[in-house]
């Protein structure tokens, strides 16, 4: 069953249970209220009976008579009995009452009770008169209670049915305003295929269930997205990313051989040798298993590492590569707490994402001065790199992040527009934003942002 | 809370957890407390429990205590205190671990494979406290700790970074990995993974979060799974929010 006829039939059923139990208490506080007043009714008609008879005044008695036809509200097949009590609980008993001996007792007991038997009703009181007790009993049909019940059990029927009916409508309208938004979010995503897994669910911009939904979605899809591209562009970017490190172990390699050296050069640039090939193991490592696992974070062991030791790791692996860059790490605003700067990484490929970014605020500067700062607080880690370079034109951001895409003024520099797809793909995964800020000629500010869970 | 409770059965690696415990930074003056736990026998009268109980120490046991006790004695800032406890309970223990002021345990091997009734309870109600506990290795004797892996459970709110806190600055380790468990499944796939990154970093020390459990008495000794790794555990309780 579809969940709009779902929500439907359970409104409409709710809405019959409550009406039904309003109707019901409706009708039975009416049905004791009529009763209550009918019975007042008769306590009058009990106390003008009882005081014509002390009197005993013929006249009175008609004028009381009088009083009771033209003053008082008709009562249909009204009649009044006056039995004397001659002891405890015995009196003179009438035989037209044929009324059960509980009733009698009652209002021998309590001095008044009631009573109804098929819609007639008796009322009984016990009134003293010089000593000599008499039980009056009133006795009256309520035609108008019964009909006023009938007039009202209408009305509620009617009433009822047609509530019901509004329901109904109300029901629909209901599901509709309630599947609305899923309905949109299943339009939304039906045009999401594997070529373009770019696009993402416009995020509403209320905080209910539906945009944690959206949201969720959206993750997913990041992941998806990632793991979908760099599987795909494994080689591209293993070999993109392992060229670096071969190229320092081919330079140094080559300087060595051109000479004879001495043991502690030779040992000096083994070690430099050894350290780029560990770096190279570690990477492919890295990569590969981003490509087996789509890195969902759940395989993985992730390492704890301070973000300004990494950033000066980058630095210093920066300086071998280019020792002549003007990169500067400004770590003078870092805070008190040092535990603030911890962030739970895959260390290779966060340095590889960093240095991607450094190295190209490098090359698209001409070597200006490159500044890296870090901020850091309890809900995010940020590191800003602003460079004074080409900039990047506005029609060219949003391409920024597609593999081998290169800008018209980035073409007349080496690169394969590589680096800042998978840079940003590593820190989407580390729960991390990237943010590009860029004026043509004036230089580009890139803002990262790693929330903390 | 600054001082620290070794519960021991005066095996020999009582003299790794002492060791353990010395190597902490000698700025305070501390107390380290040896408690050995005795069970008491069922006994009808003060004059029978005297008689039953026995209170002495096997050669081996005297020989460790003295060692334990020449050990102290070169490190001027730490104290010595053996306690002898006959019985235990929960409320007792948490006086306990009160009034000594404990700010770590330090468990040695022998201690938590023990077999002893007394020994097992001790150990159950001792992982009920809030007290950082350091579980020792079988093959132990490094005393110094440097590189830790964070073994996080799946509905743990503790995070890597509020850890040093947590224990309060006992050691001066630095957690340089952190993995997190989802679900038994996931923990046999993730244990290649953990000795792995084990080895790769050079990891000494496996840090674990606890909550309260309930107490059974099973004759069995359910070893927690990080305890397969071969390497000392500190287990730190979960704060309540």
């Amino acid at each position: 069953m579809q969940i709009r006829k779902r929500i439907t039939i359970t409104y409409v059923t709710l809405s019959v249970l409550s009406t039904l139990l309003l109707c019901l208490a409706v009708l039975v506080l009416f049905r004791q209220n009529n009763r209550y007043y009918f019975i007042k009714r008769l306590q009058d008609r009990a106390k003008i009976v009882a005081s014509i008879h002390y009197q005993n005044d013929p006249q009175k008695a008609e004028y009381y008579r009088k009083l009771k036809t033209e003053g008082l509200e008709e009562l249909i097949d009204e009649n009044d009995f006056v039995l004397k009590v001659n002891g405890g609980n015995t009196f003179e008993y009438n035989t037209d009452l044929q009324l059960p001996t509980e009733f009698y007792t009652e209002v021998m007991q309590k001095k008044s009770g009631w009573i109804e038997e098929s819609h007639r009703y008796y009322y009984g009181q016990v009134f003293d008169e010089s000593g000599q007790k008499y039980m009056v009993i009133i006795t009256a049909k309520d035609r108008r209670g019964n009909l006023s019940t009938l007039y009202i059990v209408r009305i509620l029927f009617i009433g009822g049915l047609a509530f019901i009916i509004l329901a109904y409508f109300l029901g629909r309208f209901l599901a509709r305003r309630v599947v609305l938004p899923m309905s949109r979010i299943t339009k939304e995503v039906k045009r999401i295929s594997a070529s373009n897994l770019h696009n993402r669910l416009p995020q509403p911009e209320n905080d209910d269930e539906m945009s944690d939904l959206t949201s969720t979605f959206n993750d997913m899809l990041d992941r998806l997205e990632t793991s979908f591209e760099i599987q795909a562009n494994f080689i591209n970017n293993a070999s993109h990313e392992l060229k670096t490190p071969i190229t320092t172990i081919i330079a140094e390699s080559e300087i060595m051989l051109l000479k004879t050296r001495q043991p502690e050069e030779y040992q000096e640039a083994l070690t430099n040798i050894y350290n780029q090939a560990t770096r190279l193991g570690n990477l492919t490592e890295s990569l590969l298993k981003l490509t087996q696992t789509g890195y969902d974070g759940q395989k993985q062991v992730k390492d704890i590492a301070r973000l300004d030791e990494l950033l000066m790791d980058v630095k210093a692996e920066l300086d071998k590569l280019q020792p002549g860059n003007r990169v500067s790490l400004r770590l003078d605003d870092l805070p008190e707490d040092d535990s603030l700067l911890l962030i739970p990484c895959n260390k290779p490929l966060i340095e590889l994402a960093l240095s991607n970014i450094i190295s190209n605020g490098v090359k698209y500067s001409n070597n200006e001065p490159v500044f890296v700062t870090i901020g850091a607080n309890q809900k995010y880690l940020t590191v800003t790199i602003t460079d004074i370079g080409i900039g990047i034109p506005a029609e060219d951001i949003p391409h920024l992040y597609e593999p081998f895409f290169r800008g018209k003024e980035a073409s007349r520099y080496n690169g394969y527009g590589l680096g800042l797809p998978l840079a940003m793909k590593i820190i989407r995964m580390h729960n991390g934003e990237l943010k590009i800020q860029s004026q043509p000629d004036e230089g580009t500010i890139v803002t990262i942002v790693f929330r903390k869970d | 809370m600054n001082n620290i409770l070794i519960p021991t059965t005066l095996q020999k690696d009582t003299v790794y957890a002492l060791k353990t415990a010395l190597s902490q930074s000698e700025e305070n003056s501390k107390t380290i407390v040896l408690m050995l736990l005795k069970d008491t026998p069922d006994t009808a009268s003060a004059a029978f429990w005297l008689r039953d109980m026995q209170n002495g120490l096997t050669g081996l046991q005297e020989e460790i205590l003295e060692q334990c006790h020449d050990m102290v004695s070169f490190h001027p800032n730490f104290k010595l205190q053996v306690h002898q406890q006959f019985s235990v309970s929960g409320p007792l223990l948490r006086n306990f671990i009160e009034a000594h002021n404990i700010g770590l345990i330090i468990l040695p091997d022998t201690f938590r494979k023990s077999q002893l009734e007394i020994n097992r309870y001790c150990l159950k109600l001792l992982k009920n406290s809030n007290v950082p506990i350091l579980q020792l290795a079988a093959e132990f004797d490094e005393h110094q700790f440097s590189k830790a892996l964070y073994i996080e459970n799946s509905d743990s709110n503790v995070q890597a970074k509020d850890l040093p806190k947590m224990i309060g600055g006992h050691f001066s380790f630095r957690i340089i990995s952190q993995a997190k468990f989802f679900d038994d499944q996931n923990h046999e796939e993730m244990t290649p993974v953990l000795y792995d990154t084990i080895y790769k970093n050079g990891i000494d020390l496996l840090i674990e979060t606890r909550k309260p459990q309930k107490i059974s008495l099973s004759k069995k000794h359910k070893s927690s799974l990080n305890e397969n790794f071969g390497l000392p555990v500190l287990s730190v309780c979960e704060p309540v929010y």
